[in-house]
């Protein structure tokens, strides 16, 4: 009963650059990045979008201040993710995973985009948690709340936005190439075979990694202010810094504003 | 999202605001504007007439729905993000129990079920039906099987290889199942049923009573082909089929890696992939089933972890591999007779890996029946070149991770985790060690195919097009793509940095000790990953860095034994100039000591002397950096100072890429500098 619904990229102007790009072996995978997010830039500056982001960021930022908190598993259930004493850590990303599958599939209109912000969470604090304890297996509550203790102060926050974003711009990215990506491969394209585009793919994420460093220039100074001045951070917040922050990112790929 | 309300056998919807902006679809089982024709074959005439209200509301519920989905189109391609995916569907249903449908536990389980199932919004309002002659269609066959009172459970029947090894195994451990099947097509039900047949051939112990429910359009065509419902169709008729009979179990039989049908390319998020028999889809069935028949029905799944080759083998086991070429798995059901598979879709392009990987190709090649062989034909530009391309690019993906790296991938692996019986972490093994079985049959069938081609490929007989010279001829290195953007990533950033700042160095350098020493490796042989927290707990950022030594196997645990290193201790100086010894000294003086944390320690700087040159007296008579590094071994307590300059960092960042060790490297300059003495 399987079945995969897959598409190419339709022959309009902003989606035939990118095929263009795609086409020239001598265009490094950065340029083609550039040029999808140009193509996505109305779908990423959508309200759906801002808040898909805007609200992974806050679970972070709440989960991150639950560790800080005397009590972990409370604070968490204040997050409506029931934990008791135990919740491993698959536990834990699962219950994470289906609030967030929860809060996102109400958002309107709903896009890949809304998708792929939640995978982009579910991916950052796999890493988050795996990273800390060196594998996701075996790794209890008090694991996961040291993982995500390292990460209130607000340099650390701003890696694990770092993390966050670069999930996300790598994931948008293949979401778009990847419905492109095997008309450009084989004898005579700029794809000889497997190995030539693993390599353009990691050159992407490459990419993504250090393109969302921009995030780091400022996510941690808002943490820290937002806590220093309210004490808390709230959704609305989020949303503000969200919109300032895929505002960065688009001015850094140096694209347009307008149409 | 566009919003549809959906008024059934001429229910009339409730004022609402927003229903003012809906467009309207008419699903009725009756006149006037009859359009749906529900029927039920192969039932007896005893069990009709007794058929439970409520079976009778599901059984149209269902039928609502699936109608609904295939009426509304989900977008075109020019909808790159899929912004025309979901839609927004207010049901307005007429059922003979209102009561129990109202129930909010029903209601909530449900929407939650066809939201995870469509992806779609569903809203329902339950009316009183009003009495009407019941419009079940009923196909009496003259040679209907009798209904047989020894049956224990209901079978999802497709038609497929996987639901023909079901039957099989459950007859072989003496079972006695019911089949039921959703015709879709008329083309698929005489298939259904031929295979069914031949089942009864070849187990003439049972009978395997068939079940077929048809929902058949009237006057229209199906505008949306995804057909994302139909496995709600299919469970509902076979619990209402076990509720009837007076059983409590219901066998869904499909493999593993379809039922968790993770993404294979980038493009594919939320229900791109279907769901049909995803755990979570079959748990949330259950629970609206027994909620609403008020008994405790078992849903089983026996392929859950096995991959389709698996499934060939059970079926060769029982001598009946035959029967595969009767059954169906193409996702286009309207094939011509003499190719029954397309052999690009998903499904054909599973059903072929397995059937060479297990053999069964070689041996029945006459009649597989697929009208483009993936491996050898010149598959056209787009959707045919991409979906055999995934299934191997998603292979080679997959033999990249660990468990870890698979988890962070493939973060849908998480969903229905807990609907799962079992411990969490044990099921997410089962479900990554499925998919590593499911990447390395791919493997081993396109090394095979590679192997059988060989000579055509260089000759260039094959066309460009064929999978064999998409993939070509290079092996790609199976390097862990999250290590090697990491790796990549730091070689770069240290490559990037100016030189003169202090800080932005150090953060550097201990990035990349932090991950060739703590991260990706054995606990028995890794350093304890630097606690951020406890430095700024206390009021400042240190400058060196000090990696706790718990390691009880490979170098570090020599460095332990050695040289008392309870703790590893680096710097980092970012030095336009080579080292020279005082830095050597500063840093030995300052961190290492018998008492402290050991005597061991690195030394990382831009540039650190040429090892050739270290003998040789340096100008004015001031000793290098090197012999510095050599007294400080030779004096008492002997202290072990390594010094890496930003080539060695790079070469042990390779080094971790390659799956070789690191410490090969430092391990060689401890050598070297005793071998001097």
């Amino acid at each position: 009963m399987g079945h995969i619904r897959l598409g190419v990229l339709p022959r309009t102007h902003k989606w035939r650059a990118v095929i263009g790009l795609l086409d020239d072996a001598q265009v490094p995978a950065a340029q083609v990045a550039t040029q999808v997010m140009e193509g996505s830039k109305e779908v990423l500056a959508s309200e759906s979008a801002q808040s898909s982001v805007s609200y992974c960021i806050w679970l972070l930022t709440q989960l991150t201040q639950a560790a800080q908190s005397d009590n972990f598993q409370s604070a968490l259930n204040e997050l409506y993710l029931q934990v008791g004493d135990q919740t491993n850590a698959s536990d834990f990303l699962a219950l994470v995973s289906r609030t967030a599958t929860w809060h996102l599939s109400r958002l309107e209109p709903k896009t890949a985009f809304n998708n792929i912000a939640g995978l982009a969470l579910r991916e950052t604090l796999t890493h988050t948690i795996g990273t800390y304890a060196n594998t996701l297996f075996g790794s209890g509550l008090s694991d996961i709340r040291s993982a995500l203790k390292r990460y209130s102060t607000s340099k650390q926050f701003s890696n694990l936005l770092h993390v966050y974003f670069a999930s996300l711009l790598r994931r948008t990215l293949r979401f778009v190439i990847d419905h492109e990506i095997t008309d450009h491969l084989g004898p005579g394209r700029r794809f000889q075979d497997v190995q030539s585009l693993q390599e353009f793919e990691n050159a992407l994420d490459v990419f993504s990694n250090q393109t969302s460093r921009i995030v780091d220039t400022f996510s941690g100074g808002w943490y820290s202010k937002q806590l220093w001045q309210q004490g808390s951070i709230s959704q609305e917040d989020t949303v503000r810094f969200v919109s300032v922050a895929l505002k960065k990112l688009r001015a850094d790929l140096d694209i347009s504003e307008d149409e | 999202m566009r919003d549809i309300i959906v008024r059934c056998d001429h229910a009339v919807p409730p004022l609402r605001s927003r229903d003012s902006q809906a467009n309207v679809l008419e699903i009725n089982q009756y006149a006037p504007n009859w359009n749906l024709r529900l029927g039920i074959a192969n039932v007896s005439h005893k069990l009709l007439a007794d058929l439970n209200t409520l079976a009778r509301d599901l059984l149209d519920i269902a039928a609502f729905v699936y109608y609904a989905d295939q009426s509304v189109a989900r977008g075109t391609e020019k909808d790159v993000f899929n912004e025309d995916w979901a839609r927004h569907f207010n049901f307005v249903i007429p059922v003979r129990n209102q009561q129990v449908w109202q129930r909010k536990a029903v209601v909530s389980n449900l929407i939650e079920l066809l939201t995870y199932l469509t992806e779609d919004d569903y809203c329902f309002t339950f009316v009183e039906r009003q009495a009407r002659p019941e419009q079940l269609t009923l196909k009496e066959f003259s040679k209907a099987l009798p209904f047989h009172p020894d049956a224990d459970c209901v079978m999802l029947f497709s038609g497929g290889m996987d639901s023909l090894a079901g039957a099989i195994d459950l007859y072989v451990s003496n079972r006695k199942p019911v089949l039921t099947s959703h015709q879709s097509r008329s083309v698929l039900a005489s298939l259904q049923r031929n295979l069914a047949a031949e089942i009864r051939k070849g187990c003439p112990n049972w009978s395997f009573p068939h079940l077929e429910v048809t929902i058949n359009r009237r006057g229209s065509i199906a505008t949306e082909n995804t057909q994302r419902s139909r496995s709600f169709v299919f469970l509902a008729f076979g619990s209402l089929v076990a509720h009837e009979i007076g059983l409590n179990e219901v066998v869904v039989c499909e493999n593993g890696v379809t039922t968790f049908n993770l993404p294979r390319l980038g493009q594919t998020t939320g229900t791109l992939a279907s769901r049909s028999t995803h755990p979570l889809v079959i748990d949330l069935f259950r629970k609206l089933a027994s909620e609403v028949f008020n008994v405790d029905l078992k849903i089983t799944t026996p392929f859950l972890w096995k991959t389709r080759a698996e499934i060939i083998e059970i079926l060769k086991t029982n001598s009946v591999s035959h029967l595969i070429r009767l059954s169906s798995s193409c996702n286009h059901s309207r094939r011509p007779k003499i190719y029954p598979h397309c052999g690009v879709c998903s499904q054909c392009i599973d059903r072929r890996f397995a059937e060479v990987y297990t053999g069964i190709e070689a041996s029945e090649k006459e009649v597989m029946g697929y009208e483009k062989d993936i491996f050898t034909d010149d598959l056209n530009d787009g959707l045919e070149k991409m979906q055999p391309f995934s299934a191997v690019q998603f292979a080679l993906d997959l033999r990249r991770r660990d468990i870890d790296s698979f988890c962070e991938a493939y973060p849908q692996v998480y969903d229905g985790v807990e609907s799962l019986p079992g411990h969490s972490e044990e099921i997410l093994e089962l479900i990554y060690n499925l998919h590593q079985r499911y990447a390395s049959e791919i493997i081993t069938v396109m090394s095979k195919k590679d192997g059988d081609y060989w000579e055509k490929r260089v000759s260039g007989e094959l066309p460009n097009g064929s999978l064999l010279m998409l993939v070509g001829a290079s092996s790609p290195r199976l390097i862990d793509r999250r290590i090697a953007v990491r790796v990549n990533e730091i070689i770069d950033r240290v490559h990037n940095c100016p030189v003169g700042d202090s800080k932005p160095y150090e953060d550097i350098i201990k990035e990349a000790l932090t991950f060739l020493f703590c991260e990706n490796l054995p606990p028995a042989g890794a350093l304890k990953t630097p606690d951020s927290q406890a430095e700024s707990d206390r009021g400042y950022e240190r400058r060196d860095l000090v990696f706790e030594n718990r390691a009880t196997e490979g170098f570090w645990a020599d460095a332990k034994r050695d040289y008392d290193a309870l703790g590893i201790i680096a710097d980092a100086k970012n030095y336009k100039d080579e080292i020279d010894s005082a830095v050597v000294l500063d840093f030995s003086a300052k961190y290492l000591n018998e008492l402290g944390l050991g005597r061991f320690g690195i030394l990382v700087a831009r540039q650190v002397p040429d090892e050739t040159r270290s003998t040789v007296s340096m100008k004015n008579r001031v000793p290098s950096a090197i012999e510095a590094q050599k007294n400080e071994w030779i004096k008492a307590p002997h202290k072990m100072i390594i010094l890496l300059d930003d080539r060695d960092i790079e070469e042990m960042l390779n080094k971790k890429m390659a799956d070789e060790d690191p410490t090969d490297l430092i391990r060689d300059r401890v050598f070297i500098l005793k071998s001097r003495i």
